[in-house]
């Protein structure tokens, strides 16, 4: 059977995120040259922040931060890339897709340069700590229940009519990953940082921040208001879509 | 499910009410005889016994297999109650609250059944104002309407009443299950407002029962596309414009803030027709896909297939037109440009003659099913409602205490044996004719695919072709930037794109049985304003296309709602033109003229804005 090519675009999608998970998770044969978050854990507190830096540990932990937004942030991405190529010429559609991916990315990479001298910052100072991951925990939680999480998850769904032809639309695909990154970013940060400050499980907690993020962007944009209300969509999804096919075979 | 559960009429006619629950029944009699108790059978759930006590002590019953009877061991048989939706014109003496005879309508008996209802405050689930609230409601926080539309705000509502005190809101619990549940621009639309429906009516009845009046009552309905001789029928049914009863007591059917009784029937600019009844496809992938003439609105029948994602802009063409028509002619606006309440899906529910248009849209559905034979999807994602991909399900409170019930399209899928809180419902229309007034196809519409192939010159023909169930869609030509319609009318230059184009003029070059042809769709993409109850109609190099009702705009043009502010799209069929500029050499790929007259201007500061005109092929 011949797949829709919204279909295709999923899974596609997430057969990348698949495969970059299988890199950070396993590293088969030790393709990387470190483990992604082995500074994010586990520095020694008698290392300076210099000498962290001198040994190139940092331009490592970029590409681990991209591998990791990578994997976990590409599914979240099926929905805008779909949305491009509904609306854009057939010859236009990978290259724009790509642009947008080239411009949420960018925004990512940009934010993890900040992030990652904080991971290392708090390491450095609070070594095998839980307590940073706790503090962060407590403040991920009331930005969950924030009216401006919810702005931010609103603005997710902003997907811009492109321009059709020439520049304009690769201009404005580019512009749409970037602005895409930022309501991302907005919505998200504190759950992307959280797994990076445990001491151990954060490859458990990235699944499941992982999990959480798609289904919280899933969720129909709703009035931004202090609410509590648990953005399970993808769970539903996937408990409804197991009793169909069971019932249907 | 305990089938027997429902409305019984034994062959006296006597209407008999079964009660109860999985394992036991009680039977009542509506002339006083009863109750009596009875009991299913363990391992055969279609067979009753129940103690007639005054007659001889048990007897067994029998359920057939289509539900409609009950046949008892002394030969009796009970038939299924099947309500009767009657036409309000034609059946209410001409929309009068008497009839000919000095008996009282189904239309008063109504309106005295909504003034009880609205006289009990939105805090209480079987209230009117609370019903309003779960198609679409502006009252809670964050549903307020910013400037320049305050007015809409339901405690700027004049209609609304002091009895519904709109300062007790109900609770959180309750709102998020029941209320802002309606489903446009959805597959799910005929199948939700069935259920909105049937619920209201048994609420309604269960009222009228208690007023003495007749126990087997039933929504009218307002067929303003019926061509009778006898009563303009296309104008709002007099009960709904007369300010009293005939007590002389307030009638509230009556509303200040409906601005256009009158509905403009044909098949020309802005007006209301039931082309879409000539659709063979409820919609794309539905099967089979056998041809069909149809397809107004590129979407079918019933609307697109929603899935996890929902733009609200696949909207079908029963629901555009006449549905959404109506709301537009019906709401209006007066001379300061406020839009009527059923102008707006947010306040359309307040207005009693939303469930006669309501029951009309429902007639129609019935009947594209019945007397068109038409097939609803068979998509489990279809049949199991909006929770298939994670949403809320379909949810009608029952009583004062907000007992839901909760149903899904396969529930309500026929008006026979509907499933209605654990009971078998049924009802029907007193006319299911396909249409009313485009009671001929259109000749326009009559283009199958054969006769399209030999106006291109096809060869070989053969009957019975089936169209693909998934088509591939793609852009092949769009406006530069955005448009703004500031003025009646605005003109648009559309470039196709060389590359894409050439898909299209092969397929058409080469058009065969083997090689059908694309068709084309012209697409108003992110339509943004305020202009809910007016229309737009769109021209291709002059030729007329069809309209297209601005219905539920507001709403999507805001951010922070369900739309996230992305505004509306129209998808217009322009494949018969295309097909006509081909054979005349005449397209030229640099412009396509595309025109968009509006039916009011747009007033000063809310300007009608279009983000682009696509132009895209789906075919093979």
């Amino acid at each position: 059977m011949k797949l829709s090519q919204n279909k295709r675009i999923a899974i596609n999608l997430v057969f990348i995120s698949i495969f970059v998970w299988t890199l950070l998770l396993v590293n088969p044969g030790h393709i990387m040259a470190m483990k992604y978050c082995h500074v994010f854990a586990s520095c020694p507190s008698a290392t300076s922040f210099q000498m962290l830096l001198e040994m190139k540990l940092f331009s490592a932990q970029l590409i681990g931060w991209g591998l990791m937004v990578v994997a976990m942030m590409l599914p979240k991405l099926i929905l805008p890339i779909q949305f491009i190529y509904q609306q854009s010429f057939k010859r236009y559609r990978f290259l724009c897709s790509l642009l947008f991916v080239f411009g949420y990315i960018l925004v990512w990479m940009v934010v993890g340069v900040f992030m990652i001298e904080i991971i290392m910052g708090v390491n450095l100072l609070l070594p095998m700590s839980y307590m940073p991951a706790f503090g962060l925990f407590v403040i991920a939680l009331v930005w969950e229940i924030s009216p401006i999480k919810q702005r931010f998850l609103n603005l997710g769904h902003d997907h811009r009519i492109l321009s059709a032809f020439g520049w304009k639309a690769f201009r404005d695909s580019l512009f749409f990953g970037l602005t895409h990154g930022v309501w991302c970013i907005g919505s998200g940060w504190a759950l992307m940082l959280f797994p990076m400050l445990l001491p151990k499980g954060h490859n458990l907690a990235m699944l499941v921040v992982t999990f959480i993020m798609i289904s919280e962007h899933l969720e129909y944009p709703r009035f931004p208001k202090w609410l509590f209300i648990p953005r399970m969509k993808l769970l539903r999804i996937i408990v409804v879509q197991t009793k169909i096919k069971l019932m249907t075979f | 499910m305990n089938s027997f559960i429902g409305k019984w009429v034994d062959q006296q006619n006597v209407l008999i009410t079964i009660t109860g629950s999985k394992t036991s029944i009680s039977v009542a009699y509506g002339n006083g005889r009863g109750p009596f108790q009875g009991t299913l059978n363990a391992s055969n759930p279609s067979v009753i016994t129940v103690n007639f006590t005054d007659d001889g002590g048990n007897k067994t019953g029998t359920l057939s297999n289509n539900n409609s009877d009950i046949n008892w061991d002394n030969g009796t048989t009970w038939k299924q109650l099947v309500y009767l939706r009657k036409n309000a014109w034609d059946d209410n003496n001409g929309g009068q609250f008497i009839d000919k005879s000095g008996n009282y309508t189904d239309l008063y008996w109504y309106a005295k059944a909504v003034k009880v209802m609205q006289s009990r405050p939105i805090s209480d689930p079987t209230s009117w104002w609370f019903y309003a609230a779960i198609h679409g409601e502006l009252l809670l926080p964050g549903s307020l309407y910013p400037k320049p539309y305050q007015y809409l705000n339901w405690k700027n509502v004049n209609y609304i009443g002091a009895a519904a005190n709109l300062s007790v809101v109900p609770s959180n619990a309750l709102t998020t299950i029941f209320w802002d549940q309606c489903q446009h621009g959805t597959w799910f639309f005929p199948p939700w407002h069935r259920g909105y429906l049937v619920a209201l009516e048994n609420i309604l009845r269960t009222i009228i029962s208690q007023l003495n009046g007749p126990s087997d009552w039933a929504l009218p309905y307002w067929n303003y596309l019926n061509q009778s001789t006898v009563y303009i029928e296309s104008h709002i049914p007099p009960a709904f414009t007369l300010t009293v009863l005939p007590d002389n007591t307030p009638n509230p059917l009556y509303v200040p803030e409906r601005y256009g009784p009158n509905v403009q029937v044909g098949n020309g600019e802005n007006s209301a027709n039931d082309q879409c009844q000539w659709d063979t496809i409820y919609s794309e992938g539905a099967a089979p896909a056998k041809l069909g003439a149809g397809d107004l609105n590129g979407y079918f029948y019933g609307g697109g297939e929603t899935g996890f994602s929902h733009s609200g802009s696949e909207t079908g063409d029963l629901e555009q037109n006449p549905h959404n028509f109506v709301h537009g002619m019906v709401g209006g606006q007066n001379a300061a440009g406020q839009i009527g309440l059923m102008g707006v899906p947010a306040t359309a529910g307040l207005d009693p003659i939303f469930f006669l248009h309501h029951s009309n849209i429902d007639r129609m559905w019935d009947a594209w099913n019945v007397t068109g034979q038409n097939n609803n999807p068979s998509d489990v994602n279809w049949l199991a409602g909006p929770t298939a991909n994670g949403n809320s399900q379909f949810a009608m409170p029952l009583d004062a205490q907000g007992t839901a019930w909760y149903y899904t399209p396969a529930d309500v899928q026929t008006t026979n044996n509907l499933k209605y809180n654990g009971s078998y419902y049924s009802y029907t229309y007193s006319d299911l004719s396909l249409t009313s007034y485009d009671t001929i196809q259109p000749g326009f519409l009559k283009e199958n695919l054969s006769l399209r192939l030999n106006k291109l010159s096809a060869i070989n023909l053969e009957t019975g072709i089936k169209m693909a169930s998934k088509q591939n869609n793609e852009l092949v030509g769009a406006s530069s930037g955005s448009i703004t319609l500031k003025d009646k009318e605005t003109k648009a230059t559309v470039q196709l794109d060389k590359t894409a184009w050439k898909s299209v003029k092969n397929s058409l070059l080469k058009a065969s049985v083997s090689n059908i042809p694309d068709e084309v769709y012209l697409q108003l993409e992110g339509v943004k304003g305020g202009a809910d109850s007016n229309f737009l109609s769109v021209y291709v190099n002059n030729t007329f296309i069809k309209s297209v009702s601005l219905f539920g705009l507001l709403g999507a043009s805001l951010k922070n709602t369900a739309h996230g502010g992305a505004g509306l799209t129209f998808k217009f069929n322009i494949t018969s033109i295309v097909d006509e500029l081909h054979l005349e050499s005449a397209i030229d790929i640099n412009s396509l003229d595309v025109q968009i007259k509006s039916k009011d201007a747009p007033l000063d500061g809310d300007e009608i804005t279009v983000e682009r005109i696509g132009i895209y092929r789906s075919g093979q």
